[in-house]
């Protein structure tokens, strides 16, 4: 029975090992980043959450996006998907785009992109 | 031996011709105090760098401890009827007689405006923006000034233009009675936005040096700038973004209008690598650029030890433990889609 629970406990680190507090208008936000996806994850996000179901998709890559006045290409390829975007501060102060799925689920942009084919 | 010192001397003459600049791995870089900025949807990239190549000046010159540039501010300084249609050069120009507003005053004014609608300052700023657009598109085609009606109709395409970046819960109906009082341009709303915060009293004047602009008319000019300049320090530059995603894309300099994603970045470095020179740029789509940086080497930071990984790998921007800072870029393909440099040095 320990074996199992730290078993479970080195597979749970694993999943959502490099843990970091960043902000979003003004409110606290874990965020942790996911080695299987190679992308930074709400840490709400379970199995089932609806970020994951979207990058295990691999949909295909949009042809253009509009990107006019610098855009953040990654950023706008997340809006064509129909989601939202959340700019989010790392602890660093450095901004970072999040894509934001119905069920309040957070994928950094560039794996959202890093996920199509 | 002749062979052995032929080489040498080869590689020698090559290497000069790319000395090894960079601005953000130097001892006390003002840009460890300047975050990498991710700009989202709202379209003044020319904005966000300007701000960052003032804080690196004022941070050089220790006229801040901080980085103190909000980028809505010297978009709102640029005297530009449109928020998202400026210039670096222009931006700082009218900065420099302006005056500062911090990006703590700025951003607080923008939040609290924000507040009456549950809305926060970059999405407010896209909203604006989206707004404005719709309402100077009919205007323009109409060829008529603004009516109640036109206003209406562009209040609702731009809720349907930011409904993706727009948080959950937004009050839309309580920023209409502002667009409308405004009657004014996107610039002149955010201005009376900030006005309190950014009362004159309020407002800084720093030492800004007055920039200067260099238009690129071929590309052998191009490239012929960037060397010299980045010796001299570091620079923005406005260039096709489109080369990041097509690396052999080519701007057609003679054509006006064409969509090659004008973008505007910062050039913060120069090494060779291989047999190429590169350019080191940094950008503001924050600390990763998707799939268009997967292919260059980058300069890279390590997020608990705050070392440097210099041409770090894709299998290094992505493994959680590093952020990208900025990218290097080979100088030719960068030459052929670069359309003008704005620096403080002469």
């Amino acid at each position: 029975m320990k074996l199992l629970i730290l078993i479970t406990l080195i597979f749970s680190f694993e999943a959502f090992a490099g843990c970091e507090t960043y902000t979003r208008y003004g409110e606290d936000r874990e965020i942790c980043w996911i080695s299987e996806y190679k992308g930074y994850f709400s840490k709400k996000c379970s199995d089932k959450c609806e970020a994951r179901v979207f990058l295990d998709k691999h949909m295909p890559r949009p042809e253009s996006v509009e990107r006019a006045g610098g855009k953040n290409p990654a950023a706008q390829i997340c809006k064509t998907f129909g989601y939202k975007v959340s700019v989010l501060k790392n602890p660093r102060m450095s901004e970072q785009s999040f894509c934001e799925f119905p069920d309040g689920s957070l994928v950094d942009t560039n794996a959202v992109v890093r996920s199509l084919k | 031996m002749k062979l052995i010192l032929f080489i040498l001397m080869i590689t020698s003459a090559f290497a000069q011709d790319c000395p090894t600049v960079n601005y953000v791995t130097q001892p006390n870089s003002p840009f460890s105090n300047i975050p990498v900025a991710d700009q989202d949807g709202v379209g003044i990239c020319y904005a966000y760098t300007a701000s960052q190549l003032v804080d690196y000046h004022l941070l050089k010159t220790r006229q801040t401890r901080e980085a103190v540039m909000h980028p809505a501010w010297l978009a709102l300084k640029s005297s530009r009827r449109l928020l998202y249609a400026g210039t670096e050069w222009q931006a700082i120009t009218d900065l420099r007689t302006a005056g500062s507003c911090s990006y703590d005053q700025v951003e607080g004014a923008l939040n609290l405006f924000g507040q009456r609608a549950n809305i926060t300052a970059q999405p407010l700023l896209a909203f604006i923006e989206a707004y404005e657009t719709a309402i100077f598109t009919e205007s323009n085609r109409r060829r008529t000034s603004i009516t109640e009606e036109m206003q209406g109709r562009a209040f609702l395409e731009a809720i349907t233009a930011t409904a993706d970046i727009c948080p959950e819960g937004v009050l839309f109906d309580r920023l209409l009675p502002e667009l409308r009082a405004s009657n004014e341009t996107s610039v002149q709303l955010i201005n009376r936005i900030v006005r309190d915060a950014c009362a004159p009293a309020n407002l800084r004047s720093y030492n800004i040096p007055q920039p200067l602009i260099a238009e690129l008319a071929d590309n052998a000019t191009a490239k012929a700038s960037l060397e010299d300049q980045i010796g001299k320090g570091p620079f923005t530059f406005a260039y096709c973004s489109t080369t990041w995603d097509n690396p052999n894309y080519s701007m057609n300099r003679a054509a006006t209008g064409e969509d090659c994603g004008m973008h505007s970045s910062l050039a913060v470095g120069r090494k060779q690598i291989g047999e190429h020179c590169y350019m080191l740029v940094r950008n503001t789509w924050g600390n990763g650029w998707g799939s268009w940086n997967q292919n260059e080497k980058c300069l890279c930071k390590n997020t608990t030890t705050g070392a440097w990984v210099d041409e770090c790998t894709e299998a290094q921007h992505n493994d959680g433990n590093h952020s990208v800072e900025a990218c290097y870029i080979g100088i030719n393909r960068l030459s052929r889609n670069v359309q003008d440099l704005t620096t403080f040095n002469p």
